[in-house]
């Protein structure tokens, strides 16, 4: 015998924006089907209910009746996130999965007594579940689709109908759950027939000789019998989440305010499947009709929501938005999270996703040219450096470094970049004077010279006469004369 | 935090002070940088993670790396102004597990303004909340008594090879290092050699 679950949010509509927005939750909210102030109020908040607002009012008509009033048009991608959300939550339990035009989740939980020690334990689960992505869900237990429908409306918690007892369950209640046609409603009620338990009571083959196939199933339902199981869903790779802004936003500080709440959304709803966010995706619509993507990669896969946030409010401080935002969008890819395996021997540095944040923050502040790790290319310049991403990860131990000893150490150069042009003067064939930019004075001593010619095969070669120099003024420089441009360059002084 | 060499620990007080600014000031020439360098290289050797904060962008990663620098465990950022440079500073020990950070403040500027006191007051408190060492590199006593160690370093004797010959070689500078002030403890006037040599 199966076992269906169902997962029922009451007002989802309102349900929908209040977890985009949960400041809202505490303010009487409705929404409407338009911005203008004849638009119709399609969902209402309990707390705009308490003050006399209802379905189908006028706009106007409600903020006359309740000042405090707050009013959203009503988002459709805000209500099939919600939904696909809750189909998530139920997905971390059952392959089986499918949501029905009014937005309930139903779910094959056959089996569960292996993973739970019983229904009930299943079912709060899944409720705590739906909980942490913003979605107070109720929550049935039957052996059909329609006997779980019927008890998650009737809980305000849980509600499970014990194995075997859905057609009592059922029997009670009016025909009309089971959604017959208008021509099979007008036929039953013309018999009689008001109740579940009445329709379960006739021949399944009476009642199809009269009504055809819809008769048939029409009975099994009432019987507590699906006629179809319910289909496999895919686990989704990618999860998004958008709203449309009531007002075009030009500033930083409110559109991530929005923002952080999309990407903790996305977030939650990625971590309930124990995965992790690589990269999520931005997707921004401008007031003057234009878009503005972009893409955020994290260093490692993560479920931590302030990491994205602190790297896309580097990201839009670099590269500010060209106009006002009027509709945001995030999408974030699950990626299997790689358990982070410490060294023994090695201190516990930043983690990956700290470190990333850190270094866009720092790119935001200094430009990216100027964070990283500063190597010495690969080329025969001698002052030629190259810039890589850093991550921490080095392999010092082991390495036979001189640091174990320091009765001599290496001395170090303080690099000029670019060169420092210099005057230099000569005395018989020696250095006699150097002056340049900030520094200047009679040599005291010199070393040298070190001829250095490279890259004589392609356009750019170099040719230059190293020398160390001691000045009057303390330092001690290493300055070179370019055959070439024949002219004297300081590169660096020792310190 | 211990150094490689038993003598300069002595001499420091029992290694580079944690949780607190250490102040590197002289002179051009005079050994800051190999100083400095000698501490980062010492806290890579032992698996730390480092940074250099690099205001006159004069890092040289070909010195650094045969000073025994483990420039994969180092971090480069060069900042564009003196007030960003204590920023990213900032920013980089609130990250957490950087043990070192080189405040490199020496770049040539025509207008030095000092910090406000607020700024070495702030990163005193986050060094000590991450238990991590900032060394700042200037010419002048910047950081002031704000500064748990600050060492002198002045230039020694400068060692030419070969002087009358045809080539002759800039081998070796020697260092004196003198603690100017250290605020738990005396400030005695004990001097330090340190030798730094251009082929080591």
């Amino acid at each position: 015998m199966q076992r269906i679950a169902c997962l029922w949010v009451p007002d989802m509509c309102v349900r929908a924006h209040l977890r985009l927005d949960p400041e809202l939750s505490s303010v009487p909210l409705v929404l409407a089907d338009g911005p203008s102030m004849r638009s119709v109020i399609v969902a209402s908040s309990a707390r705009a209910c308490e003050f006399g607002v209802v379905v189908g009012m006028k706009t106007t008509q409600a903020r006359a009746m309740c000042v405090p009033l707050v009013v959203r048009t009503v988002s459709a991608d805000a209500l099939n996130a919600s939904a696909t959300a809750l189909a998530d939550v139920a997905s971390t339990v059952s392959a089986r999965v499918e949501v029905d035009d009014h937005g309930r989740v139903f779910l094959d939980c056959d089996g569960s007594g292996l993973l739970w020690a019983s229904e009930a334990e299943l079912a709060s689960m899944l409720s705590a579940r739906a909980a942490r992505c913003g979605l107070p869900a109720r929550i049935g237990i039957a052996d059909s689709k329609l006997g779980a429908a019927v008890a998650a409306h009737q809980s305000s918690g849980v509600t499970i109908v014990p194995p075997r007892q859905t057609r009592a369950f059922l029997a009670p209640h009016s025909v009309r759950l089971l959604e017959p046609d208008p021509d099979s409603a007008a036929t039953l009620a013309s018999w009689g027939v008001r109740s579940i338990g009445d329709l379960a009571a006739l021949s399944g083959g009476a009642v199809a000789h009269r009504l055809g196939p819809a008769g048939t199933m029409l009975v099994r339902r009432a019987r507590g019998e699906d006629d179809v199981p319910l289909a496999a869903r895919t686990v989704p790779q990618s999860f998004e989440e958008s709203l449309d802004l009531d007002c075009a936003v030009d500033r930083l500080e409110p559109l991530l305010f929005v923002l952080r709440r999309l990407i903790e959304c996305v977030t939650r709803r990625i971590a309930l499947f124990g995965l992790g966010c690589r990269e999520i995706s931005l997707g921004l619509q401008l007031d003057n009709g234009g878009r503005d993507f972009r893409t955020i990669v994290a260093a490692a896969p993560t479920a931590e929501h302030k990491v994205f946030v602190s790297l896309v409010r580097a990201q839009l401080e670099t590269t500010p938005v060209a106009a006002a935002v009027t509709k945001v969008a995030v999408a974030g890819t699950a990626t299997w999270v790689a358990p982070e395996q410490l060294d023994l021997l090695r201190p516990i540095g930043p983690t990956p996703a700290v470190l990333a944040s850190t270094l866009a923050r720092l790119a935001a502040l200094c430009g990216s040219d100027r964070v990283g790790v500063l190597r010495s290319a690969d080329s025969h310049r001698p002052d030629a450096v190259e810039l890589r991403r850093f991550t921490g990860d080095g392999s010092s131990r082991g390495r036979g470094h001189p640091a174990s000893n320091l009765r001599v150490v290496r001395m170090a150069l303080r690099a000029f970049r670019p060169p420092v042009q210099l005057e230099v003067f000569e005395c018989r064939g020696h250095l006699d004077y150097v002056r340049g930019s900030g520094f200047g004075g009679r040599v005291v001593h010199c070393a040298g010279p070190w001829r250095l010619r490279g890259e004589w095969w392609t356009a750019d070669p170099f040719a230059r006469e190293y020398y160390d120099v001691e000045l009057s003024d303390g330092g001690v420089y290493r300055v070179y004369r370019d055959a070439r441009a024949r002219c004297w360059l300081a590169d660096g002084v020792y310190d | 935090m211990p150094l490689a060499d038993p003598k300069l620990d002595v001499f420091l007080g029992g290694g580079l002070p944690c949780g607190g600014i250490t102040e590197i000031f002289g002179r051009v020439s005079s050994g800051r940088t190999t100083l400095a360098q000698v501490l980062i290289s010492a806290a890579t050797h032992a698996g730390e993670l480092a940074a250099w904060i690099d205001l006159p962008n004069a890092f040289d990663p070909s010195g650094a790396d045969t000073a025994g620098i483990d420039l994969d465990r180092m971090l480069w950022v060069s900042p564009t102004s003196r007030i960003t440079a204590v920023r990213v500073a900032e920013q980089v020990l609130d990250t957490g597990g950087f043990r070192v950070v080189v405040l490199d403040l020496d770049a040539p500027s025509p207008k030095r303004e000092p910090f406000p006191t607020s700024v070495w007051l702030r990163m005193n408190r986050v060094a000590a909340r991450r238990g991590a060492a900032i060394v700042v590199i200037d010419a002048n006593h910047t950081v002031g008594t704000f500064a748990t160690l600050s060492l002198e370093v002045r230039a020694g004797r400068r060692v030419f090879v070969g002087d009358r010959g045809p080539c002759p070689v800039y081998v070796e500078a020697t260092s004196a290092l003198r603690i100017f002030r250290r605020r738990f403890g005396s400030s005695d006037e004990a001097v330090f050699d340190l030798v730094a040599s251009t082929r080591a």
